[in-house]
Formats: structure tokens, C-alpha cells, sequence
């Protein structure tokens, strides 16, 4: 089962498409969680999800901003696309019936 | 503004510490970052902290470990200040065997971690520098609440304050050698093919 932070990694990376990279998802996880996140954090999730074959990975060209360092461009794979529905279904399911009142939303 | 880098030798750290494959992607993201957002909005100094905080949180597996390394210190140190005794050898041997496995761990998992020996020397050596400093400021936190006639006499017996102060210090660079050995045993050792032996 997949952790919060982790769906919010896997959720970034497809919102992105074609732009998922460190700094990018990094920018869209602080925007989805409003709250200060570390690159750190960004990077150890992505190098665990990647391991755990829910991410794939591939190298882009370097900018001048970067100093010509490359960009690594992550993809979501079938795996991770499952455990991202199989987590989504887990909160619905956790919800259904209830009605929210004042104070819970 | 753009163009300005970020401190190098920050830079540098976090390339000794990121695992090899890592090295460029991870410290390029950090930079445009750092150069596109952070540093147009932020004084040097403020945009630069930035930065050193960021690298600081890659790094907080050398703060932990120099944590345990200070906590087994200090332990010790306060073993023999509170409990003295006139022989020391089998504190010192159970110690000193301790500390040597703790630094073939630190090590070891670094070299594990990143797949690489350098950062398997570099955090060793970054965590005694760490517990080097921890060690002092607990040490000087007893010493300041507990100190008795007792204790400066038991103080005395096991060494002085000099040396308490100063072993931390001096363990650096034989312990960095140590931490090389695990490092170097794990790299040899490792289940999955390492991609990079600097």
C-alpha cells in the first residue's frame, strides 16, 4: 500500500507527463501538499518507487541553468498505475457513506 | 543574478554523498532551483542557507550517525566520570570494539547506499566531525551541572578533561580509515554489481 507522500510523488509525476523531473515534481508536491518539501525527500521517494518497478526512468539533455547537467525524466509504469488506483480506491472506499460536516470539510 | 552559482563547496558535498547515478540529475535539480527561483528572490546569504539546508537533508544519515557516535562517547566519558574505576581495560576494549563496528557500519551502509567507496569514506568522516562536536557540547553540559570534588578526581584518573575533549578530535582520521575498511568490504561485497568504484 502506498504511503501519502508517495501517492503525491506518483500523482506528480503523472499530472507532469512528459515533464517529470526532480526539480518539477519537487514544485508540484509542495503545490498539492502546500507545505515545504525537500529535495531530499523528493529524490529518496522517487529512487524507492523506481526500485520497487512503479516508476521508470530516463535521461534528458542538460540546460545552461543546470550547468549542462542532465535532467532524469520519470514515467509512471503499469505497476504504478495500479497502486495508484488500488490506493485511491482504499481512501474511497474509507469515505463512502460518509457525509462531511463542519469541521471535517 | 542567474548565472550565480551556488556555494561550491556545497555543490561538492552533495556530489560526493548522492549515489553515482545520481550525481548530476539530483545536483542540476538543486541548481536550477537555485538559480531560477531561489536565488532572484533572496539575498546571497538567505538563497545560500537555502541551499546548505537543502544538501543538509540528503545528508541526514551523517547527523544520525553522528549522533549514535557521540551518544556512545559520551556514554563512556560519563561511565567513567560518575563510576571510576582503576582499571580501565575492559571499558576500553568493549568500547573500542564497539566504536569500530559502529564506524564499519557507517561505512559500509553509505558504500551500500550510493555505491560508491568515496561516499562511504566521506560520510564516515563527516559523522566523527559531527560527533566530534556533540561530544564536546554534552561533555561540557555534565561538567557544568554535575562537576564535584568526586567527579574532577574520577576526571583525572581517566585521562582528563584535555583528552576527553579532545579524543573525539583525534578519532577522526583513524576512524575515517576504519569507515574505509567497511566501506571497501562493502563494495566488494555487495549482492548487486556497484556502478562506480570512486
Amino acid at each position: 500500500m502506498l504511503g501519502v507522500f508517495e501517492q503525491a510523488v506518483l500523482l506528480a509525476v503523472v499530472r507532469l507527463g512528459e515533464e517529470a523531473y526532480g526539480r518539477a515534481i519537487l514544485i508540484e508536491v509542495q503545490e498539492r501538499l502546500q507545505r515545504d518539501v525537500s529535495a531530499g525527500a523528493i529524490q529518496a521517494t522517487l529512487a524507492r518507487l523506481e526500485q520497487k518497478g512503479l516508476l521508470d526512468s530516463r535521461l534528458g539533455p542538460g540546460t545552461e541553468i543546470r550547468a549542462g547537467r542532465p535532467r532524469r525524466f520519470y514515467r509512471i509504469g503499469p505497476a504504478g498505475s495500479r497502486a495508484l488506483n488500488e490506493a485511491h480506491g482504499a481512501v474511497s472506499s474509507l469515505w463512502r457513506g460518509f457525509r462531511p460536516r463542519k469541521g471535517y470539510a | 543574478m542567474m548565472s550565480d552559482p551556488p556555494p561550491v563547496w556545497a555543490d561538492a558535498w552533495l556530489r560526493l554523498l548522492l549515489p553515482a547515478r545520481d550525481v548530476d540529475t539530483v545536483s542540476g535539480d538543486l541548481m536550477e532551483e537555485y538559480r531560477e527561483n531561489v536565488r532572484p528572490t533572496r539575498s546571497r546569504l538567505a538563497a545560500d542557507t537555502w541551499y546548505v539546508q537543502q544538501v543538509s537533508r540528503f545528508a541526514w544519515r551523517i547527523w544520525a550517525w553522528g549522533l549514535v557516535l557521540a551518544a556512545l562517547y559520551v556514554s563512556r566519558m560519563a561511565y567513567d566520570w560518575f563510576v571510576p574505576t582503576s582499571n580501565f581495560a575492559p571499558r576500553a576494549e568493549v568500547t573500542t570494539l564497539i566504536m569500530i563496528s559502529t564506524l564499519l557500519v557507517v561505512g559500509a551502509s553509505s558504500t551500500l547506499r550510493t555505491r560508491s567507496i568515496r561516499a562511504g569514506v566521506i560520510s564516515t568522516a563527516s559523522a566523527l566531525i559531527v560527533s566530534a562536536v556533540l561530544s564536546a557540547m554534552a561533555l561540557a553540559f555534565i561538567y557544568m551541572n554535575w562537576r564535584s570534588p568526586a567527579m574532577l578526581a574520577a576526571i583525572q584518573g581517566s585521562g582528563g578533561l584535555t583528552e576527553a575533549f579532545t579524543m573525539p578530535i583525534i578519532m577522526i582520521i583513524p576512524g575515517t580509515i576504519v569507515g574505509a575498511i567497511g566501506a571497501t568490504i562493502a563494495w566488494f561485497r555487495s549482492p548487486s554489481k556497484p556502478r562506480s568504484t570512486d
